[in-house]
């Protein structure tokens, strides 16, 4: 029996005394998040918030914003920059000591590619050079460089030219190594195929080792530019549950945990050894209403469902590291915008505007949240227990629903979060009031306006007046006076929490600043 | 000569023993490709008929319609069903699985890196589960109604009813978080990844080929609380399955007769009883052993196990139909392998079978 028992117990005692890994290494930075989007270290075919941090990383771009001012346009891989009289030619001076990991100097010709790169390929990221006007056809002509350290910009639209210089600083501006992705090219794919699996940028770190949905390794460049990073290697560790995380973070083997539900943040939020980081987007938590429900194109019955939405509760709660309570169309922080919040949780006075819509024996409706995740189950869960109390028959149709968001007939009202990566009012404004043509066949699925059949013509020609070069003040007021006729039109797309994306670090950690525009960077993380 | 086999009616041709092996290999390999095919058109079918749209999964929330357009035709998409499945199935056969995009990867280098994983989770639970279930399912099953017999089927029901989510986060609580015994997340310290050349794409396996002791200990570190999780879920199943089957056994009159022979209590359950549900036994734990494969997905989420459950349940959630149905394919295969091996096993341990 003894014999028998005698190996488990040796290899148990063996496991038992060896040191466990009590903490991360100083100069190691161990992040754990979700890696589900990660799937391509390609800036052209990059869009969600996780893939947009680690190509930060290992790319540069020809400016940043500064994540605590979004007005603040500051110089990266471009030193200066400056407009012609007209401000359709943008001309930017490259600094001379930046160069690949590979070791070529970056170069204007490089830049000049990778931005007619992302076009040629029509991926995810070309969508956000199109807005501007710029296509496949004209990409040659608009980005061009002038000599090795000189590089042009020729806008193809009457637009500010300010707003495609915040456009660079996000990842679609991110400049690739041109001879080296074309040592790569396979059948004409401009390096897109092995740009899945390896990086070539002129970024702070480099790409050691990846393997999807489990652990990627980058390793800092001791030769960047802008001087080599404190840390040495950064982990990023694919962790999908919420719990694992938050046990990692606590037991030291993990410095930033970045997948941590509302509980797991608040359990975080009491201990000193902790920080709770809340990066603000662009993007809102919406009740989107489908107007081709009868009752839904009532702008009284849309009014009455500002009323219906208990956000007081919500904000205590499920939504306490989600988002914060906002009710216009601008996103706090930016020009024009206004944190007031003037929509009460009113049920009275739903029930007063529901009946003289002629809805005062209320209706059934169906409510499709985001997700069955949290908080959107819960966001739909407290509509459905508030529009009870004022007669409106709730159904909850739980499951992945997001797809049926771009589908008009496909729900009723929608419960989910809307996204902006542009550090403008127009992001937003574009994307919940522009719907230049609400017919069926025109599909503008990129357009939450669109997405409801909410019908915009006013609101669009004033966003669209938005694009235009104008005086400072004026499109100031061009802001507000929108975000004004918004409310006043009763929207089919009520925001009334802005997105807030939380993190929790160790104590220990510095330098760990979240972009508002994704583009997080590593190089300026310190450790205690 | 005649064999057994090839005894035919009279005008009808007798085959040489050689060209009927050969003829039933044939047999045996059409019945694979033809379960293997079948399985991948349902699979495919289900997909397709999804509501769902793997477009969106792609490209995102933000992006615009030629943008949509243009994966959607990448993707297949604007051809008719039995086209998309036609060109699906010529590829299967030349060994491309396509490309995933939830990982970016050609489907076949992703199952090479979750398939390990999980195999090395599910052999040791399945080992671990074994070992203890087969013993506790016979003492229980030659006591029946005596407390041994109640101890074994609570401690089944327990490792039957407890949800392995709960279980996986009780021990990463007490044995990771508070004593500091166990691995948190993944195969191992992300600080050895790299370390040892990939051989087997077994992390313990790899590292002693390596003789790294240390890497080695690191791995087990990681390993025991996902396989013992695993392993009392099988041991729950394999040791009530056993009980059930020894019962049976024991009320035979084959049995009874051993007994008045006065053969001791020993002989008479481990040389007779036991033997005669061996067969059984085998079926359970290749059925068990199969079901680890695609269902640790709860285990596979908590200890953040790189797996192929994990693999399986992604592509579902994100609509990656290629990953869905490379998982399945993979899935069928290790079922038929599985079945192969329990068909020989039953030809060894029952002659009536050969």
């Amino acid at each position: 029996m003894l014999r028998t028992l005698a190996l488990p117990i040796v290899a148990a005692a063996a496991i038992a005394v060896v040191p466990v890994q009590a903490a991360t290494q100083p100069d190691a930075l161990v992040i754990g998040m979700v890696m589900d989007t990660l799937t391509t270290f390609d800036p052209a075919d990059v869009s969600a918030l996780e893939p947009s941090e680690v190509v930060a990383n290992f790319y540069d771009r020809l400016v940043e914003i500064a994540p605590a001012d979004l007005s603040q346009v500051l110089p990266s891989l471009a030193e200066s920059w400056e407009y012609d009289g007209e401000g359709r030619v943008l001309t930017f001076e490259l600094r001379s000591d930046a160069t690949f990991s590979g070791g070529d100097p970056v170069l204007a010709e490089d830049v000049a590619w990778s931005l007619q790169r992302v076009l040629k390929l029509e991926m995810v990221a070309a969508g956000e050079l199109r807005q501007w006007g710029f296509t496949a056809d004209n990409a040659e002509q608009s980005f061009v460089a002038v000599d090795e350290d000189t590089f042009q910009v020729h806008l193809p639209e009457d637009i500010a030219p300010e707003l495609f210089l915040v456009t660079l600083a996000g990842t679609v501006g991110s400049v690739l190594d041109r001879d080296e992705v074309l040592r790569h090219e396979q059948n004409g794919d401009l390096g897109r195929n092995w740009l899945i699996s390896a990086a070539a940028g002129s970024g702070p770190f480099t790409l050691t080792d990846w393997r999807p949905n489990n652990i990627l390794i980058a390793t800092r460049r001791d030769d960047y530019w802008g001087g080599a990073p404190q840390i040495r290697r950064v982990m990023l560790r694919h962790i999908p549950e919420s719990g694992s995380q938050r046990l990692q973070l606590e037991a030291g083997d993990l410095d930033v945990a970045k997948g941590l539900n509302t509980s797991d943040l608040g359990a975080l939020a009491n201990k000193d050894d902790f920080t709770i980081e809340r990066v603000q987007g662009f993007g809102f938590y919406v009740l989107a209403l489908n107007q081709e429900v009868e009752a839904l194109a009532n702008p009284l019955v849309r009014e009455a469902f500002r009323h219906m939405l208990d956000w007081p509760g919500l904000a205590g709660s499920v939504m306490q590291f989600s988002g914060i309570p906002h009710q216009n169309v601008v996103p706090q922080g930016m020009v024009g915008a206004s944190n007031a919040l003037p929509y009460d949780f009113d049920l009275e006075r739903a029930r007063e505007l529901l009946a003289e819509a002629g809805y005062a024996d209320g209706f059934s409706v169906s409510v499709y949240p985001s997700s069955a995740s949290s908080p959107f189950m819960e966001l739909a869960e407290s509509l459905q227990a508030t529009a009870a109390q004022v007669g409106v028959n709730v159904e909850i149709v739980a499951g992945n629903n997001a797809d049926r968001f771009r589908n008009r007939e496909d729900y009723q009202i929608f419960v989910g979060r809307t996204t902006s990566k542009l550090p403008d009012p127009l992001g937003t404004l574009q994307t919940h009031a522009s719907n230049p043509d609400n017919s069926d066949e025109s599909r503008n699925t990129n357009l939450n306006a669109w997405r409801v059949a909410w019908d915009t013509p006013e609101l669009t020609a004033m966003v669209d007046a938005l694009r235009k070069p104008l005086d400072p003040e004026k499109r100031q007021q061009l802001i507000i006076d929108i975000r004004e006729l918004y409310d006043a039109q009763s929207p089919a797309i009520i925001p009334f929490f802005q997105r807030v994306d939380a993190f929790a670090r160790s104590a220990n950690v510095e330098g760990y600043v979240g972009s508002p525009i994704w583009v997080t960077r590593w190089d300026t993380v310190t450790k205690q | 000569m005649t064999d057994d086999i090839g005894v035919t009616p009279a005008g009808l041709r007798k085959w040489s023993p050689s060209a009927l092996r050969a003829g039933r290999a044939i047999g045996v390999l059409s019945s694979i490709a033809l379960t293997l095919m079948g399985l991948l058109l349902l699979t495919f079918l289900l997909a397709r008929f999804l509501p769902a749209d793997p477009v969106y999964a792609i490209i995102g929330d933000n992006a615009d319609r030629d943008t949509y357009e243009r994966v959607y035709r990448e993707l297949g998409l604007d051809q008719p069903v039995y086209q998309q499945f036609f060109t699906y199935a010529l590829k299967v056969v030349t060994g491309d699985l396509g490309m995933s995009h939830i990982t970016g990867m050609p489907v076949v280098r992703d199952l090479l890196e979750v398939v390990p994983a999980t195999l090395e989770l599910a052999i040791v639970a399945i080992i671990l589960g074994s070992a203890a279930g087969i013993p506790l399912g016979v003492l229980a099953g030659t006591n029946q109604n005596k407390p041994i017999d109640h101890v074994v089927r609570i401690i089944g029901l327990i490792g039957y009813s407890t949800p392995a989510f709960w279980a996986g986060m009780g021990i990463l609580i007490i044995f990771y978080a508070q004593l500091g015994w166990i691995g948190g997340a993944g195969r191992q310290d992300p600080y050895f990844f790299g370390e040892v050349p990939t051989v087997t794409r077994l992390v313990t396996v790899d590292a002693l080929l390596a003789g790294r002791v240390d890497i080695f200990l690191d791995a087990l570190r990681y390993l025991v609380a996902p396989a013992l999780i695993l392993a009392y879920n099988a041991l729950a199943y394999i040791s009530r399955m056993t009980r059930s089957f020894m019962l049976e056994q024991m009320n035979q009159e084959y049995v009874v007769t051993a007994k008045a022979k006065g053969l001791s209590r020993g002989k008479v359950i481990w040389a007779h009883a036991f033997v005669n549900i061996r067969v059984q036994l085998v079926t359970i734990v290749a059925l068990t052993f199969g079901a680890m494969l695609e269902g640790a997905v709860l285990v596979e989420t908590v200890f953040a196990w790189p797996g192929l459950g994990q693999y399986l349940t992604r592509g579902l959630m994100f609509r990656d139909m290629n990953v869905v149905l490379g998982s399945v394919l993979v899935i069928g295969i290790f079922f038929i392998i599985l079945n192969m091996l329990a068909d020989f096993a039953y030809r060894q341990l029952d002659p009536r079978t050969r």
